[in-house]
This record gives structure tokens, C-alpha cells and sequence, in this order.
């Protein structure tokens, strides 16, 4: 099956989930989801494409794999609030999967301020070109090629601007994700 | 070796997540669960860049300056001693434009750049030499003399373009820095000046004194009227607020609270029956102030309060453990 289109997208992709179920389950184990879950994540599958409308799907297989992972992106968010991380910036952006108690209050908001902040602070050090590159593409939405057009320069010019940004990023969570509250052993230290 | 591997690992990560984001065949995706197979700590990998991704909202991005039109200007922004631009005059008003200074004196051509409490931010110098401000932090320059810089309060890297001919000169208080090509890290916080040398070397001068720094070596003047001390540190630990950790070896706790504060935007007291307690340790800033300072006053046995607008570093009010 090449293609879906026409009167009833939503069938024909519930026929490709049932053709390509056992693609998706050996996708599901390859992101790590344990074993004895990998059913339940299969089953909130079909609940998010039964609920989510849809028109034409060029590439039913694909939109599939995209799907799938947007789900796994949401179950490890969700593991991380129960588990009590601060998460508070991703509740503070809101979104259709946010759980109903879930609401930021005003302390968890300014975190998730801070923690923004921190990051534009990590990115600021960027040269000026990389942090233009990586607004375009990341918030203004404009893809790859496109950028590379405008500016004049190659696709893996603007690829390399992107490693960069991202790195720094996750560099700068890593940090903040690493504060622990309480007793700290003192480290190596020099100076007068 | 494992870091290396680690950082591979991510970068590849990263390539992935490029490549699914728009437009994706079912061959990107299949060629991707081979990727993932082949080695399972890449599933993790790929977690770190995607929940990094989600968390990215317009406010995680620094502000565009006013007049950027990405190419001329930018780069002259951000240029590292690669060249010296045409004249001071273009120079100025770019650094005019760029900064939306809001203090400027008609009479002098002197301007100030500042920074607000846990604020960061970098500053070309005008000849390719660049400081590196933290959070409350007043710079003030000259339009006509590009190698001169006052450190009037706060926190700042300084990375110096060389030119051997005319050094440049960093003022705070009454202290001075001659420096002709080098990265040093500098606190003026009131009569307290400290002058790390991470790169090159610069000469102090106060008064009838001079002394001479190299890399490796640090200045500190703890008050008012004081003798410089010089000792050494590793380089790797100087501005380290520019990486949010900062590390202390018998500093007394009243210094380590005023630097705490400069970097976490918010007043931090102590009493002075601890204030010259020495302190030895290391503290990451990049967490927030609550965290930051809960943490540290635990390492002390003690604990941190609210106060107002300002945290308090004290025993516990309780006899409770």
C-alpha cells in the first residue's frame, strides 16, 4: 500500500497499523519500551489514531513511526513527572496529552522561566549565525534546504549550525538536571 | 575514550532527529530502528535530543538585536579577533545599535553596558576583543579609545585581541590592568578586586605597584586598603560562572555569599558571626536560587531562608534534624 487517500483515511490507516503491527512492536522494543509494555503502548496507539483526525496520509507506514513516537515522547514525559523531576516547563508550554492535575502553579512556572532563561543564556554563547539557524528551523519552522537557501550556504552547513545548537542544549539541561536538593560532598577546588 | 564515544553517540542522535522531524520516508524510519538496534544506550541517546527538543519554546532563544540582518552585522558581533574593523566611529555606533545603551553621557564619550541580576552577556570591545559579562555587572567604555574598559561592579571574562603596541587597559576603583593580548576573569565588588589569568599574562598596577600575572596565577584584594595576594589556580576553574560552577578554596563564606548572589540574581546574608568562616568546595549555579542555595547551606549544616527579597544563609532555627 503506496498510498491512502480518499473517503475514509482513518480505516485505511487503522488497516496499515494492523498490516504493520509487528513493525511497530519491534520498534517499540528498539526505543527501549520493556517488553510487558510494549502491548499497552501498541494498544495507546490505536486509541491516539482512533482520536486523532486525519486527512490524506501520503505514507501511511511513516505517519505510523511518527505517530508511535510522539507516544513514546509522551509516556516518557509522563514517567518523569511521577517520578517528580521538574518537568514544570514542558507543563507550562500546555498540550492535548497534559494530564488533568497537571496545571503549573505559579512556583513551577517561574522554574520553568528560569530554566528558559538558563537555555537562552547557553545559547546566546553561540555564534550569531548558529542561533539564527536554529530559530529558523526550530520555531519559525522552515526546514532545512530552505535555510541553507537563504543564507547562501550548504545543507550540511546549516546541519552542523543545528548539531551545535542542540548540543548546547542538551548540555544546559544536563546541568540543570543535575542540581539534587541537599547535602553536597565539597569538591576539588583551587584559588585563594 | 567513553566520553567520546558518548558524544558520537549524541551527535548521531541529533542527525537522526533532523532527519525524522520533516518529512520522513518509511525507509528513514526502518533505517532507523537498525540504527537503534545496534546499540541500546543510542535509545537513550535520542531521548536526551528529543524531550530537549520539546522543551524549546520562543523564550528559550535569546533576543534578536534590534537592526540584525544576519550577515554584516552579525558577524562583526561575534568576530574573535579575525580582524579590526574600518574605523571606531562605525564600530561605536554598531555597538550603539546592537546594545540599546540606556545610559549614555553627551559630554564624554563614555557609555556603560550593564547587566541584570542573573543576567549574561557578551560585549564586543571594538578592535575583535570581547567581555564576557555576569549578572549585575556595569561596563563602561569609550568611543574614543577602544582598548580601555571599567569594570565598575560586578563580573566579567574579558578576551583581549593582542596588539602589542597598545595594551589594554581595564580600570576598577583604583586598580588597573594592562593587558596586550590575553583571557582574564575579573570581580570588582566594592574595595574587593579579583584578577584571573586563564590565558596570556597582564600586569597589575596600583598606585607605586606593579605586579605581574601569567596563566595559571590569581589576584585577589579583599578590602579596602588590603595587600594584593597572588596564588595559583587552575585555569580550568576560573570563570566558572561562565559554565554555571563555581569553586572556593578557604574563602570566607561573607565572599562566597556576594558571589552566589552576583550569579544567582538574588541577595544572599549571612551573619557576621560566620561571614569569615573559610569555605572550600564547589557549587553549580544553574539550578535556580532555591535549589542553589538549599544545597550549599546543607554542605555547611545550615540551612537557607527567605528573607524578604533576599535568601539567608544560618543554623537551623531548630534544634530539629
Amino acid at each position: 500500500m503506496d498510498r491512502i487517500e480518499g473517503d475514509n483515511p482513518g480505516g485505511l490507516l487503522r488497516a496499515a497499523l494492523i498490516e504493520h503491527r509487528a513493525a511497530l512492536l519491534r520498534y517499540f522494543l528498539a526505543r527501549r519500551v520493556p517488553p510487558e509494555e510494549a502491548e499497552d503502548v501498541m494498544q495507546d496507539l490505536v486509541v491516539k489514531l482512533e482520536t486523532h483526525a486525519t486527512g490524506p496520509v501520503a505514507e501511511p507506514r511513516a505517519y505510523l513511526y511518527r505517530m508511535a513516537e510522539n507516544l513514546l515522547l509522551d509516556r516518557i514525559r509522563s514517567d518523569g513527572r511521577r517520578r517528580g523531576r521538574e518537568q514544570a516547563w514542558v507543563a507550562a508550554r500546555a498540550g492535548p496529552n497534559l494530564e488533568a492535575d497537571d496545571r503549573p502553579s505559579p512556583e513551577r512556572a517561574l522554574i520553568a522561566r528560569e530554566r528558559l532563561a538558563l537555555i537562552s543564556a547557553a545559547l546566546a554563547e553561540l555564534p550569531e549565525r548558529t542561533v539564527r539557524v536554529f530559530r529558523r528551523y526550530r520555531i519559525e519552522g522552515v526546514p532545512q534546504r530552505q535555510i541553507a537557501a537563504e543564507l547562501g550556504i550548504s545543507l550540511s552547513a546549516v546541519e552542523k549550525h543545528l548539531q551545535k545548537a542542540y548540543q548546547v542544549v542538551i548540555e544546559a539541561r544536563e546541568r540543570l538536571d543535575a542540581e539534587t536538593v541537599g547535602p553536597r560532598r565539597p569538591g576539588q577546588a583551587e584559588g585563594i | 575514550m567513553t566520553e567520546q564515544a558518548d558524544q558520537d553517540r549524541l551527535a548521531q542522535a541529533i542527525e537522526w532527529h533532523l532527519r525524522l522531524r520533516d518529512g520522513a520516508t518509511a525507509a528513514d524510519w526502518d533505517a532507523f530502528v537498525l540504527w537503534l538496534e545496534a546499540d541500546p544506550a543510542r535509545s537513550e541517546a535520542y531521548d536526551q535530543v528529543a524531550r530537549a527538543d520539546v522543551a524549546l519554546a520562543p523564550e528559550a532563544f535569546p533576543p534578536i538585536a534590534a537592526n540584525d540582518d544576519g550577515a554584516g552585522s552579525g558577524r562583526a558581533r561575534r568576530r574573535f579577533g579575525t580582524g579590526v574593523w574600518a574605523s571606531v566611529a562605525i564600530a561605536a555606533s554598531l555597538l550603539i545599535a546592537f546594545l540599546g545603551l540606556p545610559w549614555q553621557d553627551p559630554a564624554s564619550a563614555r557609555y556603560e553596558v550593564a547587566t541584570a541580576a542573573g543576567q549574561h552577556r557578551v560585549v564586543p570591545l571594538g578592535d575583535g576583543s570581547i567581555a564576557a559579562l555576569n549578572g549585575g555587572t556595569r561596563l563602561i567604555l569609550d568611543r574614543s579609545n577602544p582598548r580601555y574598559a571599567e569594570l565598575a561592579a560586578g563580573e566579567a571574562t574579558f578576551t583581549i585581541h593582542h596588539d602589542g603596541r597598545t595594551p589594554f587597559v581595564v580600570v576598577a576603583g583604583d586598580h588597573r590592568i594592562h593587558d596586550v593580548g590575553t583571557t582574564f576573569n575579573m570581580v570588582h565588588d566594592g574595595a574587593r578586586l579579583t584578577v584571573e589569568v586563564i590565558e596570556g599574562a597582564v600586569q597589575y598596577h596600583r598606585r607605586e605597584s606593579a605586579i605581574s600575572l601569567t596563566a595559571g596565577q590569581m589576584l585577589a584584594v579583599r578590602e579596602e586598603g588590603a595587600r594584593p595576594l597572588v596564588g595559583r589556580r587552575d585555569p580550568g576553574a576560573m570563570a566558572g560562572w561562565r559554565h554555571g560552577q563555581l569553586s572556593f578554596r578557604d574563602v570566607p563564606l561573607g565572599i562566597v555569599a556576594r558571589d552566589l548572589a552576583r550569579n544567582l540574581g538574588t541577595e544572599v546574608l549571612v551573619d557576621p558571626g560566620i561571614a569569615s568562616q573559610a569555605f572550600t568546595g564547589s557549587v553549580r549555579v544553574a539550578g535556580g536560587a532555591a535549589r542553589t542555595l538549599a544545597g550549599f547551606a546543607a554542605t555547611l549544616g545550615m540551612e537557607a531562608r527567605r528573607e524578604g527579597n533576599a535568601w539567608r544563609i544560618g543554623p537551623h532555627s531548630r534544634a530539629s534534624r
